[in-house]
């Protein structure tokens, strides 16, 4: 079942830093209508939630910094729209999964600005979760990468499919590595999703280890894929893997903000959010992507007016 | 061995020692209630000094620490109530995070309980990583209650206590207790010069000093604590009312430790008291004569006692 084949990896492979990196090039052909206009939902209001933080942070309205997730948000998109049930066990960088699952923006918006009516009650700033209709966001409390054994250990406790979603940095904490093999070890249906951006904080991932996640992943028993964040082929593997878990996914990102706050260095490498709109257009649903662009801008606008 | 004890509920566990009853209430949560216990090498033929059942719902993790408290902490989040069993309390260093900054945040955070049993054991004698009593750092932090039980009864409090609460426990063991059949009371005698507060296998150790005592002229009261956090020290203090003496004695290290922080809050609350510690010195703990550093020994504490005083007298 595995696919991961040993020379393929991202670590060796210059490519991978493509945006077609080991993507399934006719994924979206596998998907419906009401999947694809899912997708680029999910992003859109994720984009849109995060341009109004730009704009607020910009004109110096806030006191914190946030983590953004624009230029990764096709991940959670994918995730959102095919395994919506699943627990997840996430971190920081997190805003566009919670919305994904349904949680209100204005819970986001309240989080992070430390208010009460956010979703953690504007406790940690940066905490989300979200427990309703099925739902089960599991907030990190903030040491980098818990989240990979404790969802493990949530897994192994109720059976659930579980989703522990962390960044390449987290990826080698000690405690995440003897998570992969105690899934592995217990069978446990745990998706490791590490989302890849070759860097952590600031630190590049290759000064950082010589190994390659998807390489460890699988002498653990576990199947692996590494790819680029194309979210039709994320859904595709998922759909592969989803009775033989545990799996794990590195998924190259890249994203388009600072590590922490609204900065920009440099353009990214590539720009998914363009990509999928442009593959989802040539559907011709073209009318139904402005659609959505134009209500999730208004939605995000009016979430924020008394900051804008 | 194991498979010898009878299955009793605990209105039928009289006269049982503290590691039957630890096992007995193991294995109820473990077969009745669907908990979960979870710790390296615990389905080991003897199962962790007598005190595990044999059950599938015992997980023997991989030899990792961190990584197998939060697999617990992830447990808890399910539901299950998870034990989490570290052989040797030097282990909870390691494996403190994921209770001291996940399951001790969470429900403050969150408003999610991740309530862990953590049983901690200690022993004495061993190597400078395997003989140390570490529930000093855990009163440190916030939402972890920390108790040292020694007695079946207490045992019991300490269990019932957890499953009626969402909070992680720290509950400190000390092997050499495990044996123990007896309830202790506090001990208030007539004449006596000293209050001695006792924590975990101290408390028999007192007793013992106890009698060193008698012979050498000297009376003294004893107060058991077992609940560390939250700490009473206005209902353990009380005897500081009539004899405004006391000393403190733990089995870890005194310096920043158990002993110094309860016998602060017994001044704090009764003014005026006076109230000294004896726990282990500021320096390791190997199984060699010379660097021993033992736990307080009856000789150990009688010889304090007597200093304390002497000092006071002179």
């Amino acid at each position: 079942m595995a696919n991961h084949k040993k020379g393929s990896d991202s670590l060796s492979n210059p490519n991978c830093r493509d945006s077609r990196f080991h993507i399934i090039p006719d994924a979206i052909s596998r998907c419906s209508r009401e999947e694809c206009l899912s997708v680029f939902r999910h992003m859109t209001r994720a984009r849109e939630f995060e341009n109004c933080i730009v704009r607020v942070d910009q004109a110096g309205k806030f006191q914190i910094k946030v983590h953004m997730s624009s230029g990764q948000e096709a991940v959670s998109a994918a995730l959102a729209t095919v395994a919506p049930a699943y627990q997840y066990f996430i971190q920081h960088r997190s805003m566009d999964i919670f919305l994904a699952l349904g949680g209100a923006p204005e819970e986001v918006r309240d989080e992070i600005n430390c208010l009460p009516g956010g979703c953690v009650g504007g406790k940690l700033g940066g905490a989300f979760q979200y427990h309703r209709d099925g739902r089960d966001l599991y907030a990190h409390t903030g040491l980098i990468g818990e989240n990979i054994p404790v969802g493990v250990g949530a897994a192994l406790g109720n059976g659930r499919r579980t989703v522990c979603l962390f960044g390449d940095g987290a990826a080698e904490e000690d405690y995440a590595l003897t998570a992969y093999g105690f899934a592995a070890t217990h069978r446990l249906p745990v998706l490791f999703v590490c989302t890849d951006n070759r860097l952590s904080v600031l630190s590049p991932l290759a000064k950082r280890r010589s190994w390659d996640l998807c390489e460890v992943a699988a002498g653990f028993g576990i199947p692996s894929y590494d790819m680029t964040d194309d979210p039709f082929t994320i859904m595709q593997r998922l759909r592969e893997v989803e009775d033989h878990l545990p799996a794990l996914f590195n998924i190259q990102v890249c994203r388009d903000y600072w590590h922490a706050g609204t900065g920009i260095d440099q353009p990214p490498e590539w720009n998914r959010y363009a990509l999928v709109r442009e593959q989802i257009a040539a559907l011709g649903l073209d009318s139904e992507l402005e659609q959505i662009e134009r209500a999730a801008r208004r939605e995000m606008e009016d979430v924020w007016k008394d900051y804008l | 061995m194991r498979d010898e004890v009878k299955r009793l509920d605990e209105d039928s566990m009289e006269n049982l020692s503290l590691k039957e009853t630890i096992r007995i209430l193991t294995r109820k949560h473990l077969e009745e209630h669907n908990g979960i216990l979870l710790g390296e090498c615990v389905s080991d033929p003897g199962g962790v000094a007598g005190t595990i059942p044999e059950s599938s719902n015992v997980i023997d993790l991989p030899m990792t620490e961190t990584a197998g408290a939060d697999i617990a902490v992830g447990c808890a989040l399910a539901g299950r109530r998870p034990i989490f069993v570290t052989r040797f309390q030097d282990f909870m260093l390691m494996n403190g995070s994921p209770i001291v900054y996940f399951a001790g945040v969470y429900q403050p955070l969150c408003g999610i309980s991740a309530p862990v049993f953590v049983r901690a054991l200690a022993n004495d004698g061993f190597d400078a990583t395997h003989s140390n009593v570490l529930h000093s750092l855990f009163m440190h932090f916030s939402g972890i209650k920390v108790c040292a039980p020694i007695t079946p009864g207490e045992y019991k409090q300490v269990w019932n206590c957890y499953l009626a609460e969402e909070l992680p426990y720290y509950v400190s063991e000390f092997r050499d207790c495990y044996n123990n059949q007896l309830e202790l009371m506090d001990e208030i005698v007539p004449g006596a010069q000293l209050n001695v507060f006792g924590v975990s296998i101290c408390r028999m150790r007192i007793r013992e000093a106890k009698k060193i005592l008698k012979q050498w002229g000297i009376q003294i009261n004893i107060v058991d604590i077992m609940w560390l956090k939250p700490f009473d020290a206005v209902g353990k203090g009380k005897v500081l009312k009539k004899l405004p003496l006391g000393l403190v004695v733990d089995p870890g290290r005194s310096i920043c430790g158990a002993a110094e922080h309860l016998a602060y809050e017994l001044m704090m609350q009764y003014p005026g008291s006076h109230v000294e510690v004896l726990g282990v010195d500021d320096r390791i703990k190997t199984p060699s004569e010379v660097y021993q550093n033992p736990v307080p020994t009856a000789e150990m504490i009688a010889n304090k006692v007597y200093t304390i005083i002497k000092g006071r007298i002179s």
